[in-house]
C-alpha cells in the first residue's frame, strides 16, 4: 500500500467506473506497442500490467534489432519480418535506436556447411550485407579471435527496450489510454460467448475491480497461457529461459554474432557504455522463477570467449534473465528449432469470440505483432481507422530519457545546475534527473517508489550495483517526500533483492568483494534483514 | 613508512632486524593483533595494505542473533553459547567467554587512552540508524550512547539533518522509525558558516567540530528547534580526535543528552576509529608500513622473511612469529575465481562450500545467510592456520579476524567481536 498510496487514490475514482473499449493485459513492447496503435486509431484502451513496464521478457531481452540473418538457417519467416521492421523502425523510432550494424563472423571448428549455406540465403535475401575480409572484420572490431574464418557485415542495430515500451506507452496515454501497474487480470464476466468485464486485482491491497469492455487482447508473453486460461479460452505455450550477462565495459563497436545455428551465447551486443553477451535457452515449467544461474553464465563465458578471447577475464557486471513463449510441439529436441515467430489467435473457434491473443516473436517485430492485433481487434468491433504507426513516427517522451547506459553523464557533463547533487556515482545519475522521472510517474498516475525510479534510470545499475546510491536515492527521496513512513526499507529491500538476482551468478573475483560490501552494509551494519520490534 | 612517533623509539634499521611479531593486514583484527602483542612487551611491526575500518560503523559487536533467527538477542552472552553449540569450528567455540570479555576490556582500554571511549552493555545496546532500522551492539562508542538510552524510553527526540550532507536524511530516520518510535521528529538545519556549502562531508564537519568555534555554529543553528524535546540525534559528525570535549560542549549548551547516528561509510565515526588506532601504534611502538602489500612470505631458521611492496619501495622484514589477518574478499585475504576460495598469500586451506551454484542463495535476505561467508582458514584454539589435514601449519604462524572459517559475521552480527577476540588469542600465543 505504502508506495502506491498517492496515486491509488487519486485513481481510485476513475477506477470504480472504468470503462474501456479494448483492454490489454500486459505491458511489455507488444501491448505498449498494441495500447498505441489502438488509441492512435482513436479507441479507448485500458492497460493493465501486474508488475510494471517491460518486468516480463521485454526488460530482459538482448535488445539487439535483428538483421533478420541470424534467423536465415532455421526460420526464414522471422528472417523477413525482421528485415522489414529493422527497416521501418530505424525510421519511425530512431530515439530508441543505435544503428551500431553488425558481423557475422565464422569461427574456427564450427560447422562450415552452415556457413556455405549462410551465404547462399544471404545472398539471395534483402538483407543489406557486405562480405568482408576476416583481417578487416579484426581491425573493425580488435577484439575479435585470431581464429576466424569468414565474416559478413550486416545491419544489426541495437535498441533500448525500456525507452521504447516507455515512448509507446506516453504515446498511447497521450492519445487517452490509461495504464494500471501493479494490477493483474485475473477474471472475467461473460455473456455467452462475449467477454463483458475484465476482473482486476491490485497487488498491493488486494483490492479488486472490475471493467467494462468490449474486447481483450492477451499480451502477456510467456504468460499468455495462464492469461487465456483466465478468459476461458486456450493458448499453448511452452517458456523457455534465456540467460545474459553484462561485462563492466563495451567490447565492440557493433553487435558481433557467430555465425552457426543459434546456439548458446552467440551474440555480443554493445548498450552504451557496456556489454550484453548471451544467450541460452532452457525449457522452464513456472515463468515466474526465471533466475540466472552460475552454471549458465560460466557457460557464456566460455562459450562466448570462442568470439571475444578477453571475455574470459573480463568484469561481469550482473545477469539476467527473460522467459520466452514458445510454440508447437513439446517434447524433446533444442527449443531454438520452434519457431521464432509470432502468433495472432483469435479465440472465437473456443467459444470466447472477442479475446484475442497476440505472443511470441521479438522485440524487432513488436510493431507488426501490435498491427497485427489492433486490425483483429478493429475488425471484430467495426471501428478503428487504419493503422497508422507505419508511417507515424514515435514521439520522444520526457520520462524515457534514462535507461540508456550514459545518457545521464552526457546531461551531466553538458551542463548542470548548481545544487544538483550526484545520487549515484557510478552512473552519473543526479538529483534532477530523478525530479524529472518522479514528475513523469506522477503524471502518469504511477507509484514513485526506489523500484520504480530504479526500472527507469540507470540508479543501482553501475559498478556499485545500489550499495551506496539505492541509500542516497531513498535518503534524498525522503527529503523531497516522495517516501514517507517505512516505504524506504520495504523498497530498499525490494530494490535489492531484485539487484540481487543479477549479482549473484557473477559474483567471483572483485564481485565477491562488493557482494561482501554489499551485505557487509545492509545486513551487518543496518539489519535490513532482521525483524524489528 | 614508519610512524615517526615510532621510529625514534626503535634504535635499529627497523626493518631487517627480526621482529617478534610481525602483522599481515591491518583491518580491526589486525590492528588489534599489533597492540595486544606489543602491551605484552613484544616488538610488532604492521604491515597492511589500506583499512575497511573508515567504512566501519563505530560500533563494536559481539553477537546480534544466530542466523536462521529472525530477531536480535538480548542477551549476548547466551547467545554466544548458542552459536558455539550450533555451529562446529565457529571461532568463539575456540576462545570461551573469558577471553572474549577480556580481550574487549583490554581493546576499549587502549581506545580509551587515545580520548575514544566506549560503554559496554551487557543486553546489546540498540540505536537507531540512519535508515530508520534498529542495530544492536554490545560496545557502543560514547558518542552514541545517549541514543540507545532515547530508544529504549522512547525520549521525544529531535533527529537534525545537515543540508547538503548526503546520505542522511533526518526525516528518513524519523518516518521510518515512527511505527515503533512515536515521538521522534525531525528537522532539517543548515548551520551558516560550518562546512562548505553544497560540498559538505562528514568527516570534514566532524573536523570543524573539534574546535569550539564549529560547535558553536550548529548549537546556534540547532537551538531554535530543540523546544520540549529530550535528546538530539545528529548523523556522526561530533569531533574527530575530541570527540569526548565535542559532545560535552553539545550537551551542556543545549541542556538535553546528543548521540549520533550510525549511518552510511565512509563515516567519521569510521575515520575516528582508524585515527585512534593509528596514535595507539605510536604509543606502543609498533611500526607500520601502511598502503604496502605484502607479496611473498618464505619459512626462515628463525620465522619468517616477508617481502611487502609500496609503488615500487620495497621491503623485507623478518619476523619471529607471523599473524595473518588479511580479512576476507573486500580485503584480498580470500580470492574467488569461478570455481573456488583461496588464500592467496601463504596459499592456506581454506574451508568452503562445493561449488559457485553453492557460495550464495538466491534470496539476499535469507535469514539463513550466504555459504561463502562460512568459508575461510580453519584454525586451532591457538589460533594456528591449520591444514587440510588438521595439522598446524607452522607453530610460530596464526591468523585471525575475519578470515577465519565458519562464522558469518555480517548475520550474527558478530564482526568485531571476532576480530578482537580472536586477535587477542592470537597475540597472546605469540607471547607464550
Ligand atoms: C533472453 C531473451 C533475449 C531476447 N533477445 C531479443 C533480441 O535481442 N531482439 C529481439 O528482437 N527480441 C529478443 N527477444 C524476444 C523479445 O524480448 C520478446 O519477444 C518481447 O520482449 C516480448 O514482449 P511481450 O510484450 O510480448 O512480452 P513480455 O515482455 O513478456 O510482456 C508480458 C507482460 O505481461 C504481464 N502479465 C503477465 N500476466 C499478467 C496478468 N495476469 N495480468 C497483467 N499482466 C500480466 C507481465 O508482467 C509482462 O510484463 C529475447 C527474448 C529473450 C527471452
Ligand atoms: C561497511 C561495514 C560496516 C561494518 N559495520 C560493523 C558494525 O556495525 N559492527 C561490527 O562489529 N563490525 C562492523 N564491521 C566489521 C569490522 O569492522 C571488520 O570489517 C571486521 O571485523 C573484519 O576485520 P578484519 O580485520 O578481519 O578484516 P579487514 O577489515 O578486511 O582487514 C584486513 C586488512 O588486511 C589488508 N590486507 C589483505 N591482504 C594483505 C596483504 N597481502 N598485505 C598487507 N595487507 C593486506 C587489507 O587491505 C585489509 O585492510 C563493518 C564492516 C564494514 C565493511
Amino acid at each position: 500500500m505504502k508506495e502506491l498510496s498517492d496515486s491509488f487514490t487519486e485513481h481510485q475514482g476513475i477506477m470504480k467506473r472504468m470503462k474501456a473499449d479494448v483492454t490489454v493485459i500486459g505491458a511489455g513492447a507488444t501491448g505498449c506497442g498494441v495500447a498505441r496503435d489502438l488509441a492512435l486509431r482513436g479507441l479507448s484502451v485500458l492497460i493493465v500490467e501486474r508488475g510494471d513496464i517491460n518486468s516480463g521478457a521485454s526488460g530482459g531481452n538482448h535488445g539487439l534489432l535483428h538483421s533478420g540473418a541470424r534467423y536465415l538457417l532455421t526460420d526464414r519467416d522471422s528472417a523477413e519480418e525482421c528485415q522489414d521492421e529493422n527497416i521501418l523502425l530505424r525510421e519511425m523510432a530512431p530515439q530508441c535506436i543505435e544503428a551500431t550494424g553488425g558481423l557475422f563472423v565464422g569461427v574456427e571448428g564450427d560447422n562450415e556447411n552452415d556457413m556455405e549455406d549462410f551465404e547462399g540465403l544471404l545472398s539471395q535475401s534483402r538483407i543489406p550485407h557486405r562480405q568482408m575480409d576476416v583481417a578487416e572484420a579484426r581491425a573493425l572490431e580488435p577484439s575479435l579471435s585470431t581464429h576466424l574464418i569468414t565474416a559478413y557485415e550486416v545491419n544489426d542495430a541495437t535498441v533500448d527496450p525500456f525507452r521504447l515500451s516507455l515512448d509507446n506507452v506516453a504515446d498511447a496515454l497521450s492519445h487517452g489510454a490509461e495504464l494500471l501497474c501493479g494490477t493483474a487480470f485475473v477474471g472475467v464476466k461473460r455473456q455467452g460467448p462475449r467477454v463483458t468485464h475484465a476482473v482486476l486485482q491490485r497487488r498491493s491491497t488486494g483490492e479488486t475491480l472490475e471493467v467494462e469492455t468490449t474486447c481483450v487482447v492477451n499480451a502477456a508473453g510467456a504468460w499468455a497461457g495462464y492469461v487465456a486460461a483466465i478468459a476461458g479460452a486456450k493458448t499453448p505455450v511452452r517458456c523457455s529461459k534465456g540467460t545474459l550477462v553484462v561485462t563492466d565495459h563495451r567490447m565492440t563497436r557493433c553487435v558481433v554474432n557467430r555465425l552457426r545455428r543459434p546456439s548458446d551465447a552467440d551474440i555480443v551486443v554493445p548498450g552504451g557504455t557496456v556489454s550484453i553477451v548471451g544467450t541460452t535457452s532452457t525449457p522452464v515449467e513456472n515463468p515466474d522463477v526465471a533466475w540466472p544461474t552460475s552454471a549458465e553464465v560460466d557457460r557464456i563465458v566460455e562459450e562466448a570467449s570462442a568470439l571475444i578471447p578477453r571475455l574470459a577475464s573480463t568484469r561481469m557486471i550482473r545477469a539476467y534473465s527473460g522467459v520466452r513463449p514458445l510454440f508447437g510441439a513439446s517434447g524433446g529436441g533444442d527449443d531454438r528449432t520452434v519457431s521464432r515467430g509470432f502468433r495472432l489467435m483469435d479465440h472465437g473457434a473456443e467459444g470466447v469470440e472477442n479475446v484475442f491473443t497476440i505472443t511470441g516473436g521479438k522485440l524487432t517485430t513488436y510493431r507488426l505483432m501490435a498491427e497485427r492485433a489492433a486490425d483483429a481487434v478493429c475488425h471484430y468491433l467495426g471501428t478503428g481507422g487504419p493503422c497508422v504507426t507505419r508511417t507515424r513516427p514515435l514521439p520522444v517522451s520526457s520520462g524515457a530519457l534514462w535507461t540508456e547506459p550514459g545518457a545521464a553523464p552526457k546531461k551531466w557533463m553538458s551542463g548542470h545546475q548548481a545544487g544538483d547533487g550526484m545520487i549515484c556515482e557510478c552512473e552519473m545519475v543526479s538529483e534532477s534527473v530523478i525530479s524529472s522521472l518522479v514528475a513523469s510517474l506522477k503524471q502518469q498516475g504511477l507509484a514513485t517508489g526506489l523500484a520504480e525510479v530504479g526500472l527507469r534510470s540507470r540508479v543501482g545499475k553501475g559498478a556499485c550495483q545500489g550499495s551506496f546510491c539505492g541509500l542516497r536515492l531513498a535518503a534524498w527521496m525522503y527529503g523531497q517526500g516522495h517516501l514517507t513512513q517505512d516505504a524506504g526499507i520495504s523498497g530498499l529491500r525490494r530494490f535489492y533483492k531484485e539487484r540481487w538476482k543479477g549479482m549473484r551468478p557473477v559474483s567471483w573475483g572483485d564481485n565477491l568483494a562488493r557482494a561482501e560490501l554489499h551485505e557487509a552494509l545492509q545486513c551487518g551494519l543496518f539489519g535490513m534483514e532482521v525483524e524489528h520490534d | 613508512m614508519i610512524n615517526p612517533g615510532c621510529t625514534e623509539g626503535v634504535a635499529r634499521d627497523p626493518w631487517t632486524a627480526p621482529w617478534d611479531v610481525v602483522v599481515i593486514g591491518n583491518g580491526l583484527a589486525g590492528s588489534a593483533a599489533a597492540l595486544f602483542a606489543a602491551k605484552r612487551g613484544l616488538s610488532v611491526a604492521v604491515v597492511g595494505s589500506g583499512s575497511q575500518l573508515p567504512l566501519s560503523s563505530g560500533l563494536f559487536d559481539l553477537v546480534g542473533m544466530i542466523p536462521g533467527e529472525s530477531a536480535y538477542t538480548t542477551r549476548p552472552w547466551d547467545t554466544v553459547d548458542a552459536l558455539v553449540q550450533s555451529t562446529p569450528g565457529h571461532p568463539y567455540g575456540k576462545l570461551g567467554a573469558g577471553t572474549i570479555r577480556e580481550a574487549f576490556q583490554s581493546f576499549i582500554s587502549v581506545l580509551a587512552e587515545e580520548g575514544v571511549g566506549y560503554q559496554l552493555c551487557p543486553e546489546n545496546g540498540r540505536v537507531i540508524t540512519s535508515v530508520g532500522t534498529v542495530k544492536a551492539s554490545y560496545a557502543l562508542p560514547e558518542t552514541m550512547m545517549a541514543g540507545a538510552t532515547a530508544l529504549e524510553q522512547r525520549w521525544k527526540t529531535l533527529i537534525v539533518g545537515i543540508r547538503g550532507l548526503k546520505g542522511f536524511e533526518a526525516s528518513q530516520v524519523a518516518q521510518t522509525a515512527r511505527g515503533f518510535w512515536p515521538t521522534l521528529s525531525a528537522v532539517e538545519i543548515a548551520p551558516e558558516g560550518l562546512g562548505r556549502p553544497g560540498d559538505l562531508y562528514a568527516e570534514a564537519l566532524a573536523r570543524e567540530l573539534d574546535l569550539p568555534k564549529g560547535r558553536e555554529r550548529l548549537i546556534q543553528a540547532l537551538r531554535p528547534h530543540l523546544d520540549g524535546h529530550q535528546a538530539v540525534g545528529l548523523p556522526p559528525i561530533i569531533g574527530m580526535e575530541r570527540s569526548r570535549e565535542a559532545l560535552e560542549h553539545l550537551e551542556a549548551s543545549l541542556g538535553v543528552p546528543c548521540f549520533e547516528i550510525p549511518g552510511m561509510p565512509p563515516t567519521a565515526a569510521g575515520v575516528r576509529l582508524r585515527e585512534a588506532l593509528d596514535r595507539a601504534f605510536s604509543r606502543y611502538g609498533v611500526a607500520t608500513f601502511v598502503g604496502g602489500r605484502a607479496q611473498v612470505v618464505t619459512e626462515t631458521d628463525t620465522g619468517f622473511s616477508i617481502t611487502a611492496s609500496l609503488r615500487g619501495d620495497e621491503k623485507t622484514l623478518s619476523a619471529r612469529k607471523m599473524i595473518l589477518a588479511t580479512g576476507r574478499f573486500m580485503g584480498g585475504g580470500l580470492v574467488g575465481d569461478r570455481c573456488r576460495v583461496t588464500e592467496p598469500l601463504l596459499d592456506l586451506y581454506v574451508a568452503q562450500p562445493s561449488g559457485r551454484e553453492a557460495w550464495h542463495r538466491c534470496d539476499l535476505f535469507d535469514p539463513k545467510g550466504h555459504a561463502v561467508n562460512r568459508a575461510g582458514v580453519e584454525s586451532d584454539e591457538q589460533m594456528h592456520p591449520l591444514s587440510e589435514g588438521g595439522r598446524p601449519v607452522n607453530s610460530n604462524l596464526f591468523v585471525a579476524g575475519s578470515i577465519l572459517a565458519h562464522q558469518d559475521w555480517k548475520r550474527e552480527k558478530s564482526g568485531a567481536g571476532i576480530s578482537i577476540a580472536t586477535a587477542f588469542r592470537a597475540a597472546e600465543s605469540c607471547g607464550a
